[in-house]
């Protein structure tokens, strides 16, 4: 669900519409919202399992400082989804615990 | 406040030593006041990589390799019995290395190992260039020609570490007074009597003078030299090999990482003093980007996959050398009940014993086997040569011949 009329923040700017690629699946956003914004429009709130427990997590603070959000997005865990830009083409995973490294470490 | 009176013990000094210390003490059944500046483990002990290396250092006082074993190899086996009796601090035995980077230090380290085994140092291992990789697999390309390896090192989580001996104190009887600077030692016709804080003064038979870096503050009697180090850490990672080492870049600088028990990186390297030339200030709390970044690109160089992990912290600290290496632990002479536990480059690796030998110093009650005399502190002290440019008056010129000129080496310092 997005809100396309907001009464203080006004109408909703138009933006370019691009396809991210969310654990195998495409879903639509919009060029440089937030992925979890994008996430959220598209109804997925579980973004990550935490390591010891494997509890769902999903956005808590929204502004980058909780890490809650942490998704692994083009092979790189720990990107806080809620400060990250969506660009077309990106492919993300929920990350399980501390997730897994594309590059070798 | 009637609790803060008089006491048995006054301990000056919140880290992991002083704790343990505390600790010991109140197991005996002393009475022991505990008093810290800021907050426990808000020193060295909560800044430090919580590696648990029993020898560092390179050639310089090769000799004393035996004394500084003999308390660290015993530090080591209680913190195992430790770790079983006051809760778990994270301490893993995973080895810790001394990699040579250049044909040069390969040499010298090689020699090095010839003589610390003729020393009776048996554990420690020299490793080629594919067995320290094989170890250590995180490498990049950069050259590596092998490195010196202990497997019984390991690391430990400082804070828990301190935080449960303050605990188990606690639960023994003592009081723990933190926020609280000592202002002054109170003497007494060469005895000493107790101490001055700003609640007052507290009567005790003994001071246990356990301040580390600032030791000399307090007890003019000991010479420390304050060594400041920068640290930060990283981002959660999975499991990587056994990590805690240490080397040197550029031919001085010992830089080193350990990764914590839920996958936090924590790096650390040398933070030069800040200030003038002249007036160095070494306690310096404050971190510049500059150093964070310096000490990272290094690191990179070595580990270059680390390149794409977040530093999530960064902070400074101020650990503290003695002129001969070797840590003061023992009674000031000519002044009666005071105790001086200073000089430790690597408090994780001698808390726990030090806390023992404190108290069969108190007690009378021999139960270690260790002599206290070999860390007297007022044994002649000559200073060693450091190769490190941690020593005032070195570190100035270490710069100045680095940069090949003074005044750069002015610029330099007052940058980072």
């Amino acid at each position: 669900m997005r809100i396309f009329y907001h009464p203080i923040l006004g109408k909703l700017e138009e933006k370019r519409k691009i396809t991210l690629e969310v654990d195998g699946k495409k879903i639509a956003a919009y060029e440089g919202e937030p992925i979890a914004a994008a996430l959220l429009a598209a109804g997925i709130r579980v973004l990550r399992m935490s390591p010891k427990r494997e509890e769902p997590r999903g956005v808590f603070c929204a502004i980058g400082r909780c890490t809650d959000c942490v998704m692994i997005v083009d092979g790189q865990p720990n990107v806080r989804t809620c400060v990250t830009p969506a660009r077309d083409g990106m492919k993300i995973q929920t990350q399980k615990g501390l997730g897994k490294w594309a590059k070798k470490l | 406040m009637k609790v803060f009176d008089a006491t048995d013990v006054v301990v000056i000094g919140g880290g992991a030593v002083g704790c343990s210390i505390a600790y010991h003490l109140a197991k005996e059944g002393i009475d022991v006041i505990l008093f810290e500046r800021g907050n426990l483990a808000s020193g060295a002990s909560g800044r430090c990589g919580g590696m648990v290396v029993q020898l560092y250092g390179r050639e310089l006082n090769i000799d004393k390799t035996r004394k500084r074993l003999n308390l660290t190899q015993l530090n080591t086996h209680r913190l195992l019995e430790l770790q079983d009796k006051i809760g778990d601090f994270e301490y893993k035995q995973i080895g810790s290395f001394d990699i040579a980077v250049s044909e040069e230090e390969w040499n010298s380290l090689k020699k090095l190992v010839e003589i610390q085994h003729k020393l009776g140092d048996n554990e420690i291992e020299l490793l080629d260039e594919k067995q320290t990789r094989e170890i250590m697999p995180i490498f990049g390309d950069r050259t590596v020609f092998g490195s010196r390896y202990r497997p019984s090192d390991g690391n430990l989580n400082p804070f828990k570490l301190t935080y449960l001996l303050a605990r188990a104190a606690k639960k023994h009887g003592a009081v723990i007074c933190t926020n609280n600077k000592i202002e002054e030692i109170i003497e007494d016709n060469g005895k000493v009597i107790g101490v001055r804080s700003c609640i007052g003064k507290t009567k005790a038979k003994w001071v246990v003078n356990a301040t580390n870096a600032w030791a000399s503050q307090l007890t003019k009697e000991v010479e420390i030299i304050p060594v400041r180090e920068i640290a930060m850490i990283t981002e959660a990672l999975p499991e990587l090999r056994s990590c805690p080492f240490e080397a040197r870049f550029e031919g001085e600088f010992a830089y080193g990482t350990t990764q914590t028990k839920d996958g936090n990186l924590l790096i650390g390297g040398p933070g030069l003093p800040t200030g003038e030339p002249g007036n160095y200030n070494y306690y310096d709390e404050f971190i510049r980007l500059s150093e964070t970044k310096r000490c990272a690109e290094y690191l990179c160089g070595f580990f270059p996959s680390l390149r794409h992990v977040n530093v999530i912290r960064s902070w400074a600290g101020t650990m503290a050398f003695t002129p001969d290496g070797v840590p003061f632990i023992g009674p000031i002479p000519n002044k009666e009940g005071l105790l001086v536990v200073a000089g430790f480059a690597d408090g994780m690796a001698d808390a726990a014993a030090v806390g023992e030998l404190i108290t069969e110093y108190i007690t009378q009650v021999k139960f270690i086997s260790i002599p206290m005399e070999i860390f007297d502190p007022g044994r002649p002290c000559p200073k060693i040569e450091w190769p490190h440019p941690y020593v005032h008056e070195t570190l100035h010129e270490f710069l100045a011949k680095k940069y090949n000129n003074l005044e750069l080496a002015n610029k330099r310092i007052n940058q980072i």
